[in-house]
């Protein structure tokens, strides 16, 4: 049957053979003829690639990922990185997975030498997994600079204290002592329904508060509380009975301290007072539905800009959006993007690109760009898209970084502040952003 | 007639907007292709091609391309031997991880092949393949147009009935 149809279509006819009936080859003729001619016409029209950067050029910029050979595995989960940095000679860069691992701040900055070295673990967890690490009073170096951990004592990072330490220089090797201690009020070891989720860090340089995120298993839901801790003494609750998590804190650089938990936006300006915070006066309007802020961010460009990005509740669908606000924060509108990026937002970024000020924002795959401008960020979200100044990729489409959960972002401060760190699910990343921008994405 | 093709790819340069060269950055690849013809007259023949390429980025990313071609052919011949010499016009997809792109392609190309029965013939065929990436608008910029040229090497079957 199919032998038959070939041959009503093309004929058989080779050459010097028999001809076919006239009208069916003049309409096969036609049909092939005009497909010939007509077809890359108005392709030539219609050539298109949604993705921002072109096909052959990605590929002839791509460079080979190479894995650094620093003791930093590749497909861990990277969910924070933090400097620490203190007034004793010791600098160095802590990075949470699970396990804590540190590397000498001026090798780290250095990409070419340093090695990742494990830190032992609180002694007396059996099962030890830490799922987040901060620093305080580490810019500029202090003699108060603390390194706090959350370690639980379960592979599944539940049960989870807060432990600080003072570390010595990285030792080089794996399984470094650096003396973990619990602190007391956050001290979950044993047992119960509470456990410490997340450590933030914000506040004037010196005197910075180290936020201490709790949640609270009541049996039928999950309760958020935020206490703020200076280091001693005893913690302030500056909120409980959140029923979403938080997901940051910033500083203003001059009194308040804003966070955002659910669809929420919060400030203090007093977080040593119990129950201090109160729902901001001047929230983003028109707040799409079934949406949740997703990370918040503090820029001193702009005469101080507010930065919030969001999540969709969806489990399938993600709903990108970012709000800005710049200047008096009571009065001030937001900026927007006028449509939603397909995927959930996270943490924020920022670096400076050829004299101009971009914004990272992470997303549950890759990450975009905010071009700050000279009047400010002015609402439009950017892919990164390979070449030019204000970009930070040169071969961020060809890497797995790209399909990756970015977590967050560091940036060391000047003058090694032309690197960019990504925390994301397929491991930690760094760029080294020449002062013109276009700069490689290599896993760290 | 039905032409069968399988072979090399050959990622060979990429020229830009001014044609300056660049590197492709490829690996090696494969090709392939299948063809249904017909005779006009004793040399003429007009055939549509559907074709498939692959070759590799530094990464390991996989460069696809599956062209769909209108093919004229002009058929030299010294029996037992066939030298044909065509050139193909159509629509070519691109894709590397999740980009994707469609536009034309040209692909001319020289043959030679023997009939071994009267039904069959078997020979080598080299085929150019010229690729326009071409933008106009501002996402991608036009600095990123590129003409992609390649060479696919292959042996070919052609069945005649």
């Amino acid at each position: 049957m199919f032998a038959k149809f070939v041959h009503g279509l093309f004929l058989r006819r080779t050459p010097n053979s028999g001809a076919g009936s006239t009208s069916s080859r003049l309409s096969l003729r036609a049909v092939l003829c005009a497909s010939v001619v007509t077809l890359p016409l108005l392709l030539l029209l219609a050539g298109c690639n949604a993705a921002g950067t072109g096909v052959f050029y990605s590929v002839e910029n791509e460079k080979k990922v190479s894995n650094a050979s620093n003791n930093l595995p590749n497909d861990i989960i990277s969910v924070s990185l933090v400097q620490y940095n203190n007034t004793s000679g010791v600098n160095a860069l802590y990075e949470a997975s699970g396990t804590v691992y540190g590397i000498d701040y001026s090798a780290a900055v250095n990409t070419t030498t340093g090695t990742w070295n494990t830190l032992a673990a609180p002694t007396g967890l059996s099962n030890p997994w830490c799922t987040q690490v901060a620093a305080t009073n580490s810019n500029p170096a202090s003699a108060s600079a603390t390194l706090y951990a959350i370690y639980g004592d379960s592979l599944d990072g539940s049960q989870g204290s807060v432990y600080e330490a003072q570390p010595s220089a990285p030792s080089g090797s794996n399984g470094q002592n650096v003396n973990w201690s619990v602190v007391s009020p956050f001290n979950f070891t044993g047992g119960g329904s509470t456990t410490a989720q997340s450590l933030f860090v914000a506040g004037p340089s010196g005197s910075q508060i180290l936020f201490v995120e709790e949640m609270t298993d009541t049996g039928s839901a999950f309760s958020y509380s935020l206490w703020a801790w200076t280091g001693s003494g005893t913690p302030t609750e500056v909120i409980s009975n959140l029923g979403a998590p938080v997901v940051g804190v910033v500083y203003d650089s001059t009194s308040t301290y804003y966070f955002a938990s659910g669809a929420t936006l919060y400030s203090t300006t007093s977080p040593s007072t119990t129950n201090s915070a109160v729902a901001d006066s001047n929230p983003p309007s028109n707040f799409p539905t079934a949406t949740v802020y997703g990370g918040i961010y503090w820029s001193i460009g702009g005469g101080g800009t507010l930065f919030l990005s969001t999540r969709s509740l969806s489990a399938t669908t993600g709903a990108g959006y970012v709000y800005a606000r710049s200047g008096n924060q009571s009065t001030a509108g937001w900026t927007v993007n006028s449509s939603a990026i397909a995927y959930d937002l996270t943490s924020f970024g920022e670096i400076t690109l050829g004299g101009t000020d971009v914004i990272v924002v992470g997303a549950d795959q890759g990450y975009y760009e905010l071009d700050l401008g000279t009047g400010g960020w002015n609402g439009s979200i950017i892919t990164p898209t390979q070449g030019g100044s204000l970009t930070t990729d040169l071969n961020y489409v060809n890497i797995p970084l790209k399909t990756a959960a970015v977590n967050g972002f560091f940036v060391p401060p000047s003058p090694n502040s032309n690197l960019l760190f990504a925390m994301s699910t397929q491991g930690l990343w760094v760029n080294n952003e020449p002062s013109g921008g276009g700069g490689s994405w290599e896993p760290e | 007639m039905f032409v069968m093709n399988a072979g090399l790819y050959v990622p060979l340069f990429f020229q830009d907007e001014s044609f300056k060269v660049y590197g492709t950055n490829l690996s090696l690849g494969g090709a392939g292709s299948l063809q249904w013809a017909s005779y006009l007259n004793n040399n003429l023949s007009l055939g549509i091609d559907l074709g498939g390429a692959f070759a590799f980025s530094p990464n390991g990313n996989t460069l696809f391309m599956i062209p769909i071609t209108g093919t004229v052919t002009w058929t030299f011949r010294r029996y037992p031997f066939e030298f044909p010499i065509f050139v193909g016009v159509g629509i070519d997809f691109l894709s590397l991880t999740d980009q994707l792109f469609f536009g034309p392609i040209l692909k001319p190309g020289v043959g030679a092949y023997w009939y071994f029965t009267p039904k069959w013939e078997l020979g080598l065929r080299a085929v150019y393949w010229w690729v326009p990436e071409v933008y106009l608008g501002s996402n991608p910029s036009p600095s990123h147009s590129r003409f992609g040229n390649f060479l696919g090497i292959s042996l070919s079957a052609i069945y005649h009935f």
